[in-house]
């Protein structure tokens, strides 16, 4: 059962990059129409590695602009910012985004945007208000001022980043729900339509996650600053490995695995029960069943799995402690997550349109949440540079057949590729 | 009757008599079953947002994080908690004890009024409590319900238990962090309970009440916690799904901007992470650390084809500065410079943050500090604030949202239904 998508009818006119493209991308997801705005030659994502096709097409281009219509403006013509003051007069929300917007006439944008009615959703490195605001950033960097780099790293290793730009994902993750917030008091009739800029900086949507898992008392009232677990505690020490009881080494890799729950001693003695092992003597005594005293036995608990985990298969492995109650699954390579039949039970992932250029099938994930009814909807199309131009500035800004001709014979719009799946027959 | 902060912070004035707009989500109520962090960093967006949001809790369940140490010394309780505040700003709290009679009735008579219902709890206890999705839309047809299980309330996984810590394995962002030659590196946050779950759960909850509003009919939003982090790998899942071959964990690397790292500076265990974006980036970066200006190294593809030894000699010079004098050295030349700062300097240089993110209130005496949000608009004032204590807010809820009177909320206490 499907309802109409909760953003059908909206128009997101994006001038954003990479940072903030998983926003846009939620919002396409939502049911927004993603039009982004690309310079001559294409938008810097396109140009992202990895790349996966013979055409050098970018996966962060495929993953995070499905959907999206395109058009290619040249900002530094008149008549390209005159389009685009005409547009925004017509679209419900006009992201911007630092890096790109320096690229692309930023401060021309912001205040064209300014005299719109939409809602702007400015993201940046550093909150506009603070003393760095004029800083310039990369998520490396934004994340190590907010304080989010300082609690990751091994021994002998220096603070070390999240995989895959986590604090721009914390940025949109941040920035989604007062855009979405504004958009349904809109659509409600509940507000009326006047520009409304939201600002969201990538320093403090990551400091957010510091203050929030580092309970900001722990330091106040007992001066304790969490540091990363391979950090030396003294000058000059190497760095003490902090064991936990995270991971055990299967057959066929690695599996993230638990007993942290102080009444789950039980379920771990019937779960070796169950799989017919063994179990020491030691194990009965207070000492274990007792959470507190228990974490003074994390190793010899851990070489005890170990040793239960070196002969089995992950799959099996998990199962079974899954089975009984225990915390337990695989450290997985991120596309090892394609074939979960989980992920596809809950119609969490889809066939990309890269499937029509490559010949065969492509999956990627679709939608973050399962919904009853499905509020969901994926365009399965990928823009070329510019392949919307001629379309968006008809339909949307009102220019005529004429006036488009004009736009595109003095540069200051242009067509420069096609879209796939229309490109499909030239692999 | 304790002061409403949405209220204030509705009619305020900013700046040069700016009268604020009202908060978006202003008239919504939420009906908030969530424990622990993911739930209610999830309803700390939506009160943020304007919603009024009020806490189901119960003395026979109670939240780990009113527990949660620290406390002040004099206040060893529920109420006064670090860590309970932190994640919920501004709510309301009502606590009722589910296993007496006439319980269940009572929170019953706040659904009609609820336009979210949201909970965090393990599949099946809700519906153990008689407040499954079908349970309340028979009583408010027009209901947004939110789960937030670990792999979902449907699959063939379903049972399947996990921590935010399993969830960032299972979905390769363990695999992703670290350095190449180490194994995959832990991160030290449970990342998926302070990103993923509670900022998708608010804006699905949003999205929710358009539904509703569009349909005319209740939402179920079952958020699994393994899809709401797997799509923050999103696009290393498509790549490897597309070449067969996984992304390798880079370190601190990036791939198309070289140098990119955490060096050494002045201090024990002091850093500074930097990012070299552009040739121009990086003679800039030359001469302000006197770096040797080697010409095989001013173009990316150079500085790529070097990359170990030109981190070793940039590692060389910044370990001879101080993080700061370091960082204001290269930004006021446009180099991507930041020193790795840790909790007390985030905490203590609030200025180096917008001046509105962390907040100072009062409660008893006991000073605590509480992050408003981490967006911003000059045409809104979100409400920042403690939380109430644990059932303060019981019988005022019950008579202004359940229409409850005096003589029901006589017998709900005598019954031990009220918690005292």
């Amino acid at each position: 059962m499907s309802a109409t998508p909760p953003l059908q009818g909206i128009t997101v006119l994006d001038f954003g990059g990479t940072p903030s493209a998983y926003a846009t991308r939620l919002l396409h997801i939502l049911g927004a129409d993603v039009i982004m705005v690309e310079p001559p030659g294409g938008t810097a994502i396109r140009r992202e590695p990895p790349f996966v096709t013979s055409q050098f097409i970018s996966a962060h281009f495929a993953h995070f602009c499905i959907g999206r219509s395109s058009i290619c403006v040249d900002l530094d013509t008149v008549d390209g910012r005159d389009a685009i003051a005409r547009l925004m007069e017509s679209v419900d929300v006009i992201v911007l985004d630092q890096w790109t917007n320096d690229l692309m006439n930023g401060n021309t944008i912001e205040q064209l945007a300014r005299e719109s009615t939409a809602i702007v959703a400015r993201f940046r490195d550093f909150p506009s208000q603070s003393q760095f605001s004029e800083f310039v950033g990369s998520n490396l960097v934004d994340e190590a001022m907010s304080g989010l780099l300082a609690l990751t790293g091994g021994v002998g290793r220096p603070p070390t980043q999240l995989g895959s730009s986590q604090t721009w994902y914390l940025m949109a993750l941040h920035g989604i729900s007062p855009i979405v917030a504004a958009l349904y008091d809109r659509m409600s009739g509940r507000a009326e339509p006047e520009v409304l800029v939201v600002e969201i900086s990538a320093q403090e949507a990551a400091a957010m996650a510091t203050v929030q898992h580092s309970n900001i008392h722990q330091y106040l009232w007992l001066g304790v600053v969490p540091k990363r677990a391979g950090a030396p505690v003294v000058e000059g020490d190497p760095g003490v490995p902090r064991l936990t009881l995270r991971f055990v080494e299967c057959q066929d890799g690695l599996v993230s695995f638990g007993i942290p729950i102080p009444g789950d001693w039980n379920v771990f003695l019937g779960w070796l029960d169950a799989m017919g092992e063994p179990v020491p003597e030691r194990f009965y005594g207070v000492e274990y069943f007792d959470y507190s005293q228990r974490t003074n036995h994390q190793l010899d608990i851990h070489n005890f799995v170990n040793g239960i985990a070196k002969d089995r298969l992950r799959v099996d492995f998990c199962e079974s402690a899954q089975a009984a109650g225990l915390l337990a699954m695989p450290v997985n390579t991120p596309g090892a997550i394609l074939a979960d039949p989980q992920l596809a039970a809950r119609n969490a992932l889809f066939r990309h349109p890269l499937s029509e250029v490559t010949g065969s099938e492509v999956l990627d994930l679709s939608f973050p949440f399962a919904s009853t009814p499905t509020m969901h909807r994926i365009v399965p199309s990928l823009p070329g540079v510019g392949s919307d131009s001629v379309r968006v500035l008809q339909e949307m800004a009102g220019y005529t057949r004429d006036e488009i001709e004009v736009l595109l014979a003095c540069g200051a719009i242009r067509v420069e590729s096609r879209s796939i799946p229309s490109m499909a027959g030239e692999r | 009757m304790r002061s409403d902060p949405r209220r204030v912070a509705q009619h305020s004035k900013h700046g040069r008599g700016k009268i604020m707009s009202r908060l978006p989500l202003h008239g919504v109520t939420v009906l908030d079953f969530t424990w622990q962090i993911a739930g209610p960093i999830a309803t700390k967006t939506l009160m943020e947002l304007g919603a009024r949001v009020i806490r189901v809790e119960s003395s026979a369940k109670i939240d780990g994080m009113r527990i949660l140490p620290p406390h002040p010394p004099e206040f060893q309780d529920l109420n006064h908690s670090g860590g309970i505040h932190v994640v919920n700003s501004c709510k309301e709290s009502i606590s009722i004890n589910l296993k007496m009679p006439g319980a269940i009735g009572a929170l019953q008579d706040l659904l009609p009024a609820a336009d979210i219902v949201i909970s965090n709890f393990a599949p099946g206890v809700m519906e153990r409590l008689g407040f499954s999705f079908d349970d309340v839309r028979q009583l408010n047809s027009k209901v947004v319900y939110i789960t937030m299980p670990a792999v979902g309330s449907t699959g063939p996984k379903k049972h399947w238990r996990a921590l935010g810590v399993n969830v960032a394995a299972i979905v390769g962002l363990t695999y992703l962090t670290g350095f190449p030659d180490d194994p995959p590196q832990p991160a030290g946050v449970v990342y998926p309970d302070f990103a993923a779950n509670p900022f998708h759960a608010a804006v699905a909850a949003i999205a929710g009440l358009r539904t509703v509003r569009d349909q005319g009919e209740g939402v179920w939003i079952d958020l699994g916690q393994y899809e709401s982090t797997a799509v923050l790998v999103g696009p290393h899942v498509f790549a490897e799904g597309v070449s067969g071959v996984a992304s390798s964990r880079m370190g601190n690397r990036h791939q198309w901007m070289v140098p990119q790292g955490v060096f050494p500076t002045l201090g024990m265990d002091k850093w500074i992470a930097l990012s070299v974006a552009t040739d121009s980036e990086w003679e800039s970066l030359v001469s302000v650390l006197a770096l040797p200006d080697r010409p095989e190294w001013r173009s990316f593809v150079g500085r790529t084809r070097d990359q170990d030894s030109v981190e070793e000699a940039v590692a060389e010079r910044t370990k001879e500065f101080y993080g700061h004098e370091l960082m204001d050295r290269l930004q006021a030349v446009r180099v991507r410079a930041g020193v790795v700062q840790t909790l007390d300097d985030v905490v203590e240089r609030d200025r180096y943050l917008s001046g509105s993110f962390m907040h100072t209130r009062e409660k008893d005496g006991i000073e605590y500090r509480v992050p408003g949000p981490a967006f911003h608009s000059e045409q809104w004032e979100p409400p920042v604030g403690l939380l109430s204590d644990m059932g303060a807010d019981t019988e005022r809820v019950l008579r202004e949202v359940g229409g409850l009177d005096s003589e029901k909320i006589d017998r709900l206490r005598a019954s031990g239904a009220i918690d005292q």
